[in-house]
């Protein structure tokens, strides 16, 4: 018995002490004084090795000793007959030594009741095990333990107090204790308390290796997530155990582990039949082999596959091109080693009929040409988003956006050759189902030579939301095509633009068709109220969203302007504008005027003397942001807290 | 020792030394309840009238677990024939160790742990657990003299979490 547990425990029988109540006892054994001689026969063993003395002191001590006279396997057998989980956790208090031994009793080794011995009617006890077992077996309980937090002594005292509370499902480590960090044991608690584990994430914990995740492998089959970073010491070996015993796993999240290879991967591809979704970071011993067979084994369930920076090549493109028949959201990222090629043989491949969403960040094999492929080969592209490429160019745009029929969604970052010749060469050749695209700190995007003349361009009707950020040089010149390339527009965020000025937005604001919706010009810092007042008047009757956010010259006009004509107006950020308490008030006094979120953080002019309007504004406010007000004092503020009650306030 | 083969199956007891050198002479079957007898006397070739040493065994635990197996081997069968015989079962295991103290049934599951007697075992055990149920840990810890290994900030930690264990403990009991 005493192999149940990897206990250094000595296997002493009998640990010595006195047994008898009585003293006087102890004297009748000192008085057989005939056979304690050299005849004494050796293979009698004294039970009693201490020397006795007759006085009070002997009795306390004698109490003492009590319980550690009982060897680990009687403990054991005393603490599996506890009726419940109230009792189990108190007893886990009692000592350190009590507490593992719970945690490494197993859940269906509890209430190992024979049925005579018990004190209740055979009805009674049925009863309660039923009741027991199904609390027990619905792991809905979450733990996360971080750091300092997590040592072996929390996961078994978690082990020992959720297995009657609704059993573990979701247990997350972040970083170990320093001093007591977790090791295998603290997951072999885990495992023995907590069969109905689902989600088992370990971040940062260099103390656990390949047995820790065998024992979790040998007694939580219900296991459907799995998220290890940063563990060293797990290897392939760990993986294949959760691997093989695991049929539910749908989810698997490696990042950075050192010693992960491809082993580990083949044997996930070989053994879940389930497996959704794989995200594999930096793991350098993963190579095209592991990727390669998992991909194809898991052919027809494989539906989310992230690569960031592994040593990958073409090799494993193609074999996603060609057996990812389920994949519908591919992300790659930084793949130094694959090529044009890759992303050729990838859309050349025909498998990625399911895809909808994909992402390529930093992965130089992103071309013209492969990018091109990849639209052909995959009809049912939604959202492509592109980052950090420098070789795609604006035919190559173009050409992409041609073949991409079912495009809906485009997002381009970091990609510097594009021109805004690309940018209205998109919108002229786009599928009909273009709804959002975006470009953000594109470099290139710069305002064109316009005596060269106007590029000619046919409008996308289907274009809902643009979004241009950060790009420096985008202006009027490009703000004036907008109007007539997207007449249907109903979110624009121009945030960091700041080359636009009155003007260019104004004809900007007239020549589009349909009423804003949603517009953010945080940061546009040459526009001023005339903007403002523009967009009231025409927009006024569908803007629900507006970001003037570091727009120094808006001031109280502006806000005046947006109180009269914008009814259905509910989030409002004029943070670090030109405001005064004079606008705070008009926005008060708007009869109609239902804002719900408000910032006027670090506007400095916004005083005291705005606390009454602030108060009429808070009947419908949400969400109040008066970060920086240096003239807001904080008893105001704490006013504001009581009385605004519904409110959300920073300050 | 005898060879004559019929006087050993004759013979229906057997005889345990104990500790402290009595002798007990038991009949066979209830021998038999012990384990460790039924082992070292199951091997072909050791005759039944051979005294067995049990030197862990102390003669005040010996009687105790030959009075138990007696009794319990009169109702076992009866308890498997009808509901009156269980409950007559059960009543007897309720009543059998009311009286020891906690100290006695440790040396007692000593004993019946190296005898090997299950069912005793089993009572010992199931009565040891009955009593530390719902009391509190202090009252635990004293009982079995067993100091706390924890930091405080491990107690601590380990209280909050299991707080709702706690409610309704009853009030600890005099001193046995």
């Amino acid at each position: 018995m005493s192999q149940l547990f990897g206990f250094a425990g000595s296997d002493d029988f009998c640990l010595g002490g006195s047994i008898y109540e009585n003293p006087k006892e102890a004297g009748l054994f000192l008085s057989l004084g005939r056979h304690v001689d050299l005849y004494y026969p050796p293979s009698k063993r004294s039970r009693i090795s201490a020397p006795f003395v007759f006085n009070e002191e002997s009795f306390a001590l004698k109490k003492q000793v009590s319980i550690d006279v009982l060897p680990e396997e009687c403990l054991f057998e005393i603490l599996k007959r506890l009726p419940g989980g109230e009792e189990r956790s108190a007893c886990a208090c009692v000592s350190k030594r009590w507490l593992t031994l719970l945690s490494n009793i197993h859940r269906d080794e509890f209430g190992n009741k024979n049925s005579n011995l018990s004190l209740k009617s055979q009805d009674e006890t049925l009863e309660e095990k039923a009741e027991d077992q199904e609390i027990e077996s619905c792991g809905y309980l979450s733990r996360s333990l971080e750091g300092k937090k997590a040592t072996d002594v929390r996961l078994a005292a978690i082990a020992v107090g959720t297995a009657s509370r609704g059993g573990l499902g979701k247990l997350m480590i972040r970083g170990s204790n320093s001093a007591r960090p977790v090791t295998n044991l603290g997951l072999k608690a885990i495992s023995h308390g907590c069969p109905s584990l689902r989600v088992l994430s370990v971040w940062n914990v260099s103390s656990v290796d390949d047995e820790g995740l065998c024992e979790v492998a040998k007694r939580c089959h219900l296991l459907e997530k799995l998220d290890l970073s940063q563990c060293p010491a797990i290897s392939d070996k760990g993986l294949a155990a959760i691997a093989r015993s695991c049929p539910n796993l749908t989810e698997i999240t490696l990042e950075s582990c050192a010693n992960i290879g491809n082993e580990g991967l083949q044997a996930f591809g070989k053994c879940c039949p389930n497996l959704k979704s794989v995200s594999i970071k930096n793991c350098p011993l993963v190579g095209d082999q592991g990727i390669a067979s998992l991909v194809s084994s898991a052919s027809d369930v494989l539906e989310k596959v992230k690569l960031q920076a592994l040593t990958i090549t073409d090799v494993s493109l193609a074999v996603i091109g060609h057996y990812g028949k389920a994949v519908t959201d591919l992300v790659l990222t930084n793949l130094p080693n694959v090529c044009e090629r890759g992303f050729w043989v990838m859309g050349n491949g025909h498998g990625l009929q399911k895809l909808k969403s994909l992402t390529v960040t930093a992965c130089q094999g992103a071309t013209d040409t492969g990018l091109e492929a990849v639209a052909k080969g995959c009809p049912n592209l939604r959202q492509f988003c592109l980052r950090k490429c420098l070789y795609i160019s604006d035919s190559g745009l173009v050409s992409f956006c041609k073949a991409a029929g079912s495009l809906e969604s485009l997002h381009l970052e970091e990609c510097h050759r594009i021109t805004q010749y690309g940018f209205f060469g998109a919108l002229s050749n786009s599928g009909a189902k273009l709804k959002a695209l975006a470009f953000v700190y594109c470099l290139g995007l710069k305002d064109l030579n316009l005596n060269l003349g106007l590029p000619v361009v046919s409008p996308c009707e289907s274009l809902r939301s643009l979004s241009i950020r950060n790009c420096p040089g985008f202006g009027n010149s490009g703000l004036a095509v907008l109007g007539r390339l997207c007449p249907q527009l109903q979110h624009v965020d121009f945030s960091g633009l700041e080359g636009i000025t009155d003007g260019g937005f104004l004809k900007y604001l007239k020549s589009t068709e349909a009423g804003l919706v949603k517009v953010n010009l945080s940061g546009c810092v040459n526009l001023t109220d005339k903007v403002v007042s523009a967009m009231a008047d025409l927009h006024g009757w569908t803007l629900e969203v507006l970001n003037l956010e570091g727009c120094r010259k808006i001031s109280d006009s502006g806000l005046v302007a947006i109180a009269e004509n914008c009814p259905l107006l509910s989030d409002l950020d004029v943070s670090r504008c030109a405001i005064t308490d004079f606008g705070i008030a008009s926005l008060a006094l708007a009869g109609q005027l239902n804002l719900q979120i408000l910032s006027v953080s670090g506007c400095s002019y916004v005083s005291d003397k705005s606390l009454p309007a602030l108060i009429k504004l808070g009947e419908t406010l949400l969400g109040l942001n008066l970060q920086h007000c240096n003239a807001i004092s904080s008893s105001t503020v704490d006013g504001l807290v009581v009385q605004l009650w519904r409110c959300d306030i920073l300050s | 020792m005898s060879t004559e083969e019929d006087t050993v199956q004759e013979k229906k007891t057997i005889s345990l030394k104990t500790s402290d050198d009595e002798v007990f002479e038991l009949e066979e079957n209830v021998a038999m309840e012990f384990g460790t007898v039924k082992a070292f006397f199951g091997d072909d070739g050791v005759p039944r009238d051979m005294m067995m040493p049990i030197p862990n065994v102390h003669s005040k635990e010996l009687t105790r677990i030959i009075d138990f197996c007696t009794k319990h081997l009169d109702l076992k069968p009866k308890a498997e024939l009808d509901e009156a015989g269980k409950k007559e079962l059960r009543k007897f295991y309720k009543e059998y160790m009311k009286e020891d103290t906690t100290e006695r049934i440790m040396e007692l599951i000593l004993a019946a742990d190296y005898l090997n007697v299950n069912d005793f075992l089993d009572l010992l055990n199931q009565t040891v657990a009955d009593r530390i149920s719902n009391k509190s840990v202090e009252y635990v810890r004293k009982l079995f003299g067993i100091e706390s290994d924890y930091t405080p900030e491990e107690e601590e930690a380990l209280r909050e979490q299991y707080a709702w264990a706690f409610e309704g403990v009853d009030e600890d009991p005099a001193e046995d």
